[in-house]
């Protein structure tokens, strides 16, 4: 079994299964350029690093990769076919001690970062079913976005939205 | 317990650090502008001459310290109050800051102590961090600390610093203080409120994710929630403006200028989402109008532009502007388009807004209640028409078909909308026998799914006919002309009360000769009589039967100005053959034949939808008062359809009753 080591930005090593890094659109881009799969080069040796993902965010990364691994990895954005995704009850019990924190957020941008379509999807997915059957106040308070509307501004909104309310 | 990050000072928005200067003397803004370069830039702003509280105390300072949360208010006036209450306790053994073991003054309340006020800046402010001095600090925790409904604690030594919160319960808000590592006298304070799981609400970073993972998230909400989640801050609502693409079940716009109105409105669920105005000027295209409907999604545009005659007012060109631009913006599956504009430069307008259409793989319905005599007009505005999936053009006039003579689409639009479309159905169209012969190939040329099916000049049709009679190019019936090798098929058939008038349908048959099913097709069915000489035949109604039975359709509509008891009864029973999901009734007569019609409805199947409009010509003598559907008519719809809209019913409070039970069933 062929170990990578991924280097976070605080300086983690974490020898990763090739096979799961498959699931990263970057990581598969650095492993071909690094020719990392070639018999000849140490891949040991040569750790690749993700100066933009937290050790315990990259972790958490992982650890989604492990669960996910033999998964068909996702081809181009197609937001039709997200309509339809439902959230699976491991990744939702996965994201749920993360909800409404900052290290949900960071595994979302870190997804993004490393190119991996199923957890961004999914992240995404979980993030915006919890502003679902929400008002704007009730997301301001759960998510802590400071109120920047005037009352003025408040009102107009208000009237704006009356058919939603 | 978190702990909240305390380099995340840098992170508070600027707006609310002048606030928070704002209310500081140029005294006391100073020592904070040295405390990183961002509140220097800060410090450099204007400057307070505000002095809050008897400056010879250290209360003056406390003053301070919490009015810089909040300017005026209830918040200041209190504390004020507070100021003057006498110490409870003093001394605090131990934890931060241990240097200050002075008298604060303590709560005159108990549920609501002075000191617990300076939590209340979370009312205001989800999280606070400033910089203050160390010894208001200790007093202020020393104050607190003992209160049952307090929790403390602190970590660390005078080496490493020292670090040490304050929880209250009830409020669920933390303070905590840490040592300012330039300045021992200076206190780095945060107040933050907790939530229900334990996490700090102090977390901006939702703002802080990129705009394309913003736009992803928002992209899996529906519209509704995109909207609330649209209020919470004005990044959100400006990245669901960006965004647009909501998705509405049916989206109507009107243009009437009868009643000066102009509307665009979405609907989805039972909620409308509207721009409303008046012609006047109340709807324009303003860039938040615009954004309103960017990229919007819809199963059914509607739009309906009436120019009243009785009306001086002209419809401007900016409120077609305006419509063409929304509609430019919008993505559907069917639109339908009802109109009644007879003019050159208002059909050019027309033009304009469904040239912009994007429709691909769409469904366009015309329908024009413009005398027949304009259709040239209506010809001109067909060939402007892209590629559609499926095309349908009706007058909704029917009554002159015996005078048809020069009426009718013109060959070049007709030959337009075929090549341009998979499915197309006209009402009255004007060609020729090589103008078919076209259209005909066209059909067989093409390789997919086709169908054209037209009225058209019954001679023109016979003539065809006997152009391949003649040369033996085709297999011929009564009815048909065959090309065998691509199944390709004209289906020729009388109108009922217009013999002048064929109807005829081209298109590939299947194997066994029959027409395909049609896709969501909708059938039309129409009859006009002048009620002279021609009454209506059983064997017209038989072929008919047989020509629908064999045909695979969803909608039925059938548009008449003859109602007499023969035409009822035989209308009844091809309606009893077919099966169809839904059912559109436009009926007129001289008379008041509802009663009639009654009758007919009765004998209606299940149905998914129903529509029945019914009005007696103005020419009759019918008394207007008895018009309208009998009460077991109208209970036999309502239990046997999902939705039903009828025009007029006689109908008792017992009906009603009962009606209204069937729904709430």
């Amino acid at each position: 079994m062929v170990l990578i080591t991924l280097v976070s930005s605080d300086e983690q090593n974490f020898p990763v299964e090739r096979e799961l890094l498959k699931q990263s659109g970057t990581i598969e881009t650095l492993i071909v350029n690094m020719n990392l799969d070639d018999e000849d080069t140490d891949a040991a040796a040569m750790p690749i690093p993700l100066p933009n993902v937290k050790g315990d965010v990259l972790e958490k990364v992982i650890q989604w990769m492990e669960h996910h691994k033999g998964d068909p990895v996702k081809e181009g954005d197609n937001e039709d076919n997200n309509a339809e995704i439902v959230v699976p009850q491991w990744d939702d019990d996965f994201f749920k001690p993360a909800m409404y924190g900052s290290k949900h957020l960071e595994l979302t941008v870190a997804a993004s970062y490393l190119d991996i379509k199923n957890l961004l999807t999914l992240s995404c997915k979980a993030i915006s079913n919890t502003f679902k059957g929400k008002t704007g106040p009730q997301i301001r308070e759960e998510w802590g976005v400071p109120n920047e509307f005037t009352p003025e501004e408040e009102e107009a909104i208000r009237k704006e939205n009356e058919w939603s309310e | 317990m978190q702990w909240p990050d305390i380099n995340q000072i840098p992170t508070f928005p600027n707006d609310l650090m002048f606030l928070i200067f704002n209310d500081l003397s140029t005294e006391e803004r100073i020592p904070l502008g040295t405390t990183c370069k961002r509140l220097a830039t800060l410090v450099k702003g204007g400057v307070s001459g505000k002095n809050i509280g008897d400056s010879h105390t250290e209360n003056r300072a406390l003053s301070i310290s919490w009015n810089f949360a909040k300017k005026g208010g209830r918040v200041r006036s209190r504390l004020a109050l507070r100021a003057d209450t006498p110490p409870p306790r003093s001394v605090c053994t131990r934890g931060y800051p241990q240097t200050h073991h002075r008298n604060w003054s303590h709560a005159s309340s108990k549920e609501d102590p002075a000191p617990l006020q300076i939590f209340r800046l979370t009312d205001s402010y989800k999280y606070v961090t400033f910089d203050i001095s160390e010894h208001i600090v200790d007093e202020f925790i020393r104050s607190m600390m003992y209160l049952p409904s307090v929790d403390y604690d602190w970590e660390g030594d005078e080496e490493d610093g020292e670090l040490c919160y304050i929880f209250d319960k009830s409020s669920r808000t933390i303070l905590f203080a840490s040592n300012n590592d330039n300045d021992e006298s200076i206190a780095r304070v945060t107040i933050a409120k907790i939530d229900e799981r334990n996490n700090l609400r102090i977390h901006n970073d939702n703002p802080t994710l990129p705009n394309d993972l913003m736009f992803l998230i928002f992209n899996e909400l529906p519209t509704v929630d995109r909207i609330q989640l649209g209020t919470s801050c004005k990044r959100f609502r400006k990245i669901d403006f960006e965004l647009g693409s909501k998705h509405f079940e049916r989206i109507d716009i009107s243009l009437i200028d009868f009643y000066q109105q102009l509307s665009v409105v979405g609907k989805t669920g039972s909620m409308e989402y509207a721009i409303h105005g008046n012609i006047t000027g109340h709807a324009y295209p303003s860039r938040h109008n615009l954004s309103r409907f960017r990229s919007a999604r819809t199963n059914v545009l509607n739009i309906a532009c009436d120019q009243s005659t009785r009306s001086s007012y002209n419809i401007r060109d900016s409120d077609f502007d305006f419509i063409a631009k929304i509609c430019e913006q919008i993505r559907f599956a069917s639109a339908f388009i009802k109109t009644n504009f007879c003019e050159s430069n208002t059909i050019e307008h027309l033009i304009s807004i469904i040239k912009r259409f994007s429709m691909k793989h769409t469904q366009v319905v015309i329908k024009s209640s413009a005398p027949q005599s304009t259709s040239f007009l209506y010809s001109h505005l067909l060939k402007q028409l892209p590629k559609i999936n499926r095309f349908r053009f009706d007058f909704f006039t029917i009554s002159k078909w015996n005078e048809h003579r020069g009426i009718g689409i013109s060959e070049s639009a007709f030959h337009h909308i075929v090549s341009q479309t998979n499915h197309a159905e006209f009402d009255l169209v004007q060609t020729t026998a090589e103008g078919i012969q076209r259209v005909f190939e066209m059909v067989r040329n093409w390789d997919g799914y086709k169908f054209v099916v037209f009225n058209t000049d019954w001679t023109t049709v016979i003539e065809f006919i006997a152009l391949h009679l003649v040369n033996g190019t085709y297999a011929f019936d009564d009815t048909r002309v065959t090309d065998r090798s691509t199944r390709t098929v004209l289906i020729k058939s009388d109108v009922v009360h217009s013999k002048f008038i064929a109807n005829v349908v081209i298109c590939k048959v299947d194997a066994d000769y029959k027409i395909p099913p049609l896709p969501n097709d909708l059938i039309s069915i129409a009859f006009s009589s002048s009620r002279s000489t021609f009454r209506i035949r059983s064997a017209d109604f038989d072929f008919l039967g047989k020509l629908v039975e064999q045909i695979t359709f969803k909608s039925l509509m059938i548009k008449a100005n003859c109602c007499d008891s023969t035409s009822i009864e035989q209308l009844t029973s091809l309606i009893k053959s077919c099966k169809m999901e839904k059912v559109s009734f436009y009926l007129s007569d001289n008379e008041n034949t509802s009663h009639l019609c009654s009758h007919l409805l009765l004998q209606l199947p299940k149905l998914d939808k129903f529509r029945f409009q019914f009005h007696t010509l103005p020419s009759g003598q019918a008394n207007r008062e008895e018009e309208g559907i009998s009460e077991s008519a109208f209970l036999h719809i309502v239990s046997n359809t999902n939705a039903a809209r009828l025009d007029k019913v006689n109908y008792t409070a017992d009906g009603i009753q009962r009606a209204f039970e069937m729904v709430k069933q």
